[in-house]
């Protein structure tokens, strides 16, 4: 591959056609609508105007926009009413993430962002968006970038095996996809004029007099549920369509998936600052896990409530597997998560727990309770049944979530583990801390119980051990980073003097 | 590696200390301020309303005193408690502070990565002559914050953080 020249370049044209049938298509589905609902003829004549408007705006985006790729620099000159310079120093490029959406894919192009890995401001504030290149240019744009990506041979680290779409149903998206099919109907037959809330719902209401309740209730559930469950199904082929997690000649990490909208992103292995295994209640009922990449630039809180994580190293997956990978990742013999002896919390975190647990549900019945002697009595039972209702659910998971906390030093990883309803193993490299915070509360003074926070910029940026007893925690971080924490430490007999003093 | 478990019997536990120096001691009257502006303003609202509109005038005084009491109790208590916790330190590698107040917070970061540092003053700071210093380093933990330090120490202490950070190399990540 030749370094290109130093000039500025367009973006690929047919941006312009893909922006336009994107917007066609939303306006077709529109007059489909319209032409259902007897709309007024204008209407319909005012169809064209939009796309045109649309495609109008795309092509002078089009013509305002250059990039170039010197070699210090990416640069990238935007803006159609508010003009922008960004430049970013090639050295400082860590990710490279390539991404096409079905229409993308018709007409040969692939939107290329170019992330920095800093945290500083948003995420999306780091990057720089090349919306959107030809296939080949955006793939050369990746490999240029990334450097050495394109010497020699790849090894396939990891790649799907369907076996584990059984993992699909296991996962908050069957709830989320059964409800949103509901919400979806009833708007489907609302747009389509079929007056759901006037005309369809009071006969549902009339139909149900009639009827034995139990058996349609459940059957209703069950069909919501499984179409929820065809819905995870569904998505976790879209998503993970031909997964392969490559290692670059380079070191780079490239994971690569999708059916409809394709994905590819690469990780530069000097990013890296650990793994993360999650468990899902349910998926860890099931024997799987997810595996994410602790990397800087990636995984913060809101990526990972978005579908797309681009810290993803595996679908969820079998816990051996997703051992394996996260072994293969970090270049270790044994995946440091599976290598800890993690060392158990002590009953001062479950009596948190369960203390928790009791005053919440003794507020709220407490709280219905006093409703219901002032209003009526009805909420008095309620309120009992409530209080009730939240210590036993409360109870279980108390028990496992302190169960489940732990902390460790493994080889170069330091290693926490915490969370029930999803429990999440972290090792992070200790020699990417970059600091420490430990957080109590004035009320645990006396017994010691704190949360002791690894601070690192990859990742969510902060790695807590939970309810640990502030020796423990300091020998732990101690351990974990030696000489930074010592000169601040103390034996704890002369804690109180050192206090007093100015 | 397995690692050693903690032996409680031979050497003794080590806990954190306190950092070294204190706050000025004007900050309490700062942020006795800061409490007294953020608490004041829904009071005076609802007794204000409750003077105006008289049919509603039990539930808005209600309301008043809902927030008043533990605002009250805030403005009190809150300035002399977080006097007596916020403590700062630098050494040759680091910086460690101690803040807050029901909920306190040690922090500790290594000069070797720290990005930026600067100086941050309110208006309320201000009119007492207090800075805040604000070392921010690659996390998205969040800065930390040395508050309430006098406004000419707090720029030589910049200064002196900036000269030494400047000297480590790397991108601090």
């Amino acid at each position: 591959m030749t370094e290109p020249g130093e000039d500025w370049r367009r973006l690929d044209p047919r941006v312009i056609g893909a922006t336009g049938t994107w917007c066609a298509l939303l306006i077709a589905t529109a007059a489909a609508i319209m032409w259902w609902r007897d709309a007024p003829w204008w209407l319909h004549l005012a169809v064209p105007f939009p796309i045109l408007a649309v495609a109008g705006y795309e092509a002078l985006r089009w013509i305002k926009t250059a990039y170039r790729l010197t070699p210090e620099l990416v640069e990238l000159r935007t803006g159609v009413l508010v003009r922008s310079h960004r430049s970013i120093p090639r050295p400082r490029v860590r990710s490279v993430d390539v991404s096409a959406n079905p229409i993308h894919r018709l007409f040969g192009i692939a939107v290329v962002k170019v992330g920095t890995g800093h945290h500083s401001g948003s995420p999306a504030g780091a990057a720089l968006t090349l919306d959107a290149l030809a296939v080949p240019d955006a793939d050369a744009m990746r490999r240029r970038l990334i450097r050495g990506a394109d010497a020699g041979e790849q090894d396939v680290v990891a790649r799907i095996d369907w076996r584990w779409l059984r993992f699909a149903p296991l996962s908050a998206w069957v709830l989320l996809l059964a409800g949103s099919a509901v919400g979806g109907t009833y708007e489907l037959l609302d747009i389509l004029g079929a007056d759901p809330d006037t005309v369809l719902i009071p006969q549902l209401f009339s139909w149900l007099g009639t009827v034995d309740l139990l058996p349609v209730l459940t059957l209703f559930a069950l069909a919501v549920l499984l179409v929820g469950i065809v819905g995870a199904l569904g998505l976790y082929v879209e998503m993970w369509w031909d997964f392969r997690l490559l290692r670059e000649p380079n070191g780079a990490l490239r994971a690569t998936r999708g059916l409809f909208v394709t994905r590819s992103v690469t990780l530069e292995e000097e990013r890296l600052r650990g793994v993360e295994i999650a468990e899902p209640l349910l998926l860890r009922w099931g024997g799987g896990a997810y595996t994410y990449a602790v990397a800087t630039g990636t995984g913060t809180v809101e990526e990972e409530n978005s579908i797309y994580n681009a810290s993803a190293l595996l679908p969820p997956a079998p816990l051996g597997e997703a051992h394996r990978v996260a072994a293969a990742v970090l270049r270790e013999e044994e995946d440091p998560t599976e290598a800890v002896r993690l060392i158990p919390h002590t009953r001062h975190a479950l009596t948190r727990r369960l203390r928790w647990t009791l005053v919440t549900g003794a507020a709220l019945a407490g709280l219905l309770i006093l409703l219901g002697v002032l209003l009526t009595p009805v909420l008095i039972t309620v309120g009992w049944i409530t209080g009730v209702a939240v210590c036993a659910a409360g109870i279980p998971f108390s028990f496992d979530a302190a169960r489940n906390l732990g902390h460790g030093v493994t080889g170069r990883y330091l290693v926490t583990r915490h969370g029930t309803l999803k429990r999440r193993t972290i090792a992070l490299r200790r020699d990417g801390v970059i600091g420490w915070t430990v957080t109590q509360w004035a009320w645990h003074r006396r017994s010691g119980l704190c949360k002791v926070t690894a601070t690192t910029a990859g990742g969510r940026g902060a790695y807590h051990v939970k309810d640990v007893l502030l020796p423990e925690g300091m020998r732990f971080a101690d351990e974990s980073v030696p000489g930074l924490l010592r000169q601040f430490l103390i034996p704890a007999s002369s804690q109180r003097e050192q206090e007093e003093a100015p | 590696m397995a690692p050693t478990p903690p032996d409680r019997h031979s050497g003794e536990e080590l806990v954190l200390r306190p950092p070294r120096h204190r706050a000025e001691r004007r900050s309490i009257a700062w942020w006795t301020v800061q409490a007294v502006v953020t608490v004041l303003p829904p009071i005076l609202i609802l007794v204000l309303l409750a003077v105006l509109i008289p049919p509603a005038r039990p539930w808005l005084l209600l309301s008043a005193a809902i927030i008043g009491g533990p605002g009250l109790i805030y403005i009190a208590v809150m300035p002399i408690w977080r006097f007596r916790v916020h403590r700062w330190e630098t050494t040759g590698d680091a910086v460690f502070t101690r803040a807050g107040w029901v909920r306190q917070l040690w922090r500790v970061a290594p000069l070797s990565r720290i990005q930026t540092v600067d100086t941050v003053r309110g208006p309320i700071q201000q009119m007492f002559g207090l800075s805040t210093v604000v070392v921010t380093t690659a996390s998205a933990a969040g800065p930390v914050r040395i508050d309430g330090l006098d406004h000419e120490f707090a720029r030589g202490l910049v200064e002196e953080l900036t000269v030494i950070t400047q000297a480590a190399s790397g991108d601090a990540t």
